[in-house]
């Protein structure tokens, strides 16, 4: 923590091999909760590449570096619903997808089928407050506070959606 | 749960490009809040894959719409009846150790230097391009180099590797890197686009050998090479490409700056869009076409005018919205 809290410094005086350090510990964190969200690479890739030009240049107005992660991650998130957002405007082409996989691509069905029973059941903020909550490991009221919502709010959310995968997992432990 | 969503998660394929992407983003803001343009930045760095310092003039700097004093910054001079005089690259001040420097990757060879340029060749194409052997690189520029390390032949900002003439152009123009590392092999133009003057297009584009080498042509969106998407579209005419080509050796150079404050805002997809020439050789030119009729190639500080209808009826093909 000591050392994080030197790089955010150094960062905020506009040292950027500082903050590349401290950044390329959390990118692929930010890659894959992007994904989580925009659902292919090369959204995903946008979002981390955004998410570290937004970070950069607002890392002077980071008044607690002992918090640096949960900002980071706060950073993505909004660059990753701002991207989807983007999208909203086309509709989406859903090749199928049944019809193209071939045989030795198993695995990765299994992969992608676990990840939608995970995540395309919930909506965006149910998605922001499961990630926080159990891939960042933050506390209910930590993520409350990450989303700027009620804490009532985000409880009400975390249940929501933990009864939603709990149907969707029929019967695995969940909690 | 936690567990399992960690476990989950984590099974989703990192690519091999993700730093880069980080390192670019960091660019782009370092590179805005130095006073220059975010977007023409971007590209830059995605292409540079590997960027060093370069003070003095600023190669980089001056392509990036610099609005910051530079120690022995030079801008380009126009010299009337003769055309413009692009400056050789001076050398950093590395006395100055206040001031903060932008990076390019860059050859030091007979004495000039050689930057990354905007025109590109794979691997396996570069190998029927590969002449004589000039010599291999010492990776011996860095932020903390003396000016004596861009004095030495072969300095470079690139690592060790292979440099060799490019059969069919000009070594004092173009010269080319093709080595391995780690088991991946690695080719690169780099160009000599300073210490000229340039009185036409034809100063630069003839220097391309785009003629009776032209294979076909693409172009992308502003938007989509600014997010490094690669949609491209092809020029379906090839009598307005051939046109189009042929005018470059005609266009007339302006200074970066001028042109760039009568334009207003044109980095968008109504002002800008990158052409893709593909020739025969397997190279691949990248160009900007800008709103009014102005052409960008590589880092020089130097817009080309294309007056004829030829810009035009290009401009008009490039239509994807």
């Amino acid at each position: 923590m000591v050392l994080i809290i030197h790089l955010v410094k150094k960062a905020q005086k506009g040292n950027d091999k500082a903050f590349l350090t401290l950044f390329q510990e959390y990118e692929e964190e930010i890659y894959r909760m992007a994904y989580i969200y925009v659902k292919n690479q090369n959204d995903a890739l946008d979002v981390v590449q955004e998410t570290a030009y937004r970070s950069f240049k607002s890392i002077k107005n980071l008044k607690e570096p002992k918090y640096f992660k949960t900002w980071l991650v706060k950073i993505a998130i909004n660059c990753a619903l701002d991207i989807l957002r983007k999208r909203q405007k086309v509709i989406p082409l859903r090749p199928r997808q049944e019809e193209l996989i071939s045989e030795e691509a198993k695995d990765d069905i299994v992969l992608e089928i676990t990840l939608r029973d995970l995540f395309e059941l919930l909506t965006e903020e149910e998605k922001s407050v499961i990630i926080l909550r159990f891939y960042q490991d933050l506390t209910i009221n930590e993520v409350a506070g990450t989303l700027d919502i009620p804490l009532g709010t985000a409880k009400t959310i975390l249940y929501r959606s933990i009864k939603k995968l709990r149907h969707e997992l029929k019967g695995e432990d969940v909690l | 749960m936690s567990n399992n969503i960690k476990s989950e998660m984590n099974k989703i394929d990192v690519p091999k490009e993700l730093h880069e992407r980080s390192k670019s983003g960091i660019h782009q803001a370092k590179n805005e809040m130095s006073g220059n343009h975010r977007y023409w930045m971007k590209g830059m760095v995605l292409a540079a894959g590997l960027l060093v310092m370069l003070g003095g003039y600023g190669v980089y700097k001056n392509t990036l719409q610099t609005e910051q004093a530079l120690p022995n910054n030079k801008s380009p001079q126009v010299i009337e009846g003769k055309g413009i005089v692009i400056p050789a690259i001076e050398l950093p001040d590395t006395t100055s150790k206040n001031e903060s420097y932008d990076m390019i990757g860059l050859i030091v060879y007979n004495g000039k230097i050689y930057t990354q340029t905007a025109t590109s060749i794979e691997v396996e194409e570069a190998k029927s391009l590969l002449g004589e052997k000039l010599g291999r690189t010492k990776g011996t520029i860095d932020e903390w180099s003396s000016q004596d390390e861009y004095s030495k032949e072969f300095a470079s900002s690139i690592g060790e590797m292979d440099v060799y003439t490019a059969k069919g152009y000009d070594k004092d123009f173009r010269i080319m890197v093709y080595s391995e590392r780690g088991g991946d092999f690695y080719a690169e133009f780099y160009e000599c686009l300073n210490g000229i003057t340039i009185a036409t297009g034809q100063d630069v584009f003839g220097k391309l050998k785009i003629d009776g080498n032209l294979l076909n042509a693409q172009y992308r969106k502003f938007s989509d090479w600014d997010f490094d998407k690669q949609h491209y579209y092809p020029i379906n005419d090839p009598a307005i490409l051939q046109s189009f080509v042929e005018a470059l050796n005609q266009t007339v150079p302006h200074p970066r700056e001028g042109v760039e404050a009568a334009l207003g805002d044109f980095r968008n997809d109504d002002g800008s869009k990158e052409l893709i020439l593909n020739l025969q050789d397997g190279s691949k030119i990248s160009l900007f076409l800008i709103k009014g009729g102005y052409i960008r190639y590589g880092f020089t500080d130097v817009y080309f005018k294309m007056e004829n209808e030829a810009f035009m009826k290009m401009w008009d093909q490039m239509n994807v919205k």
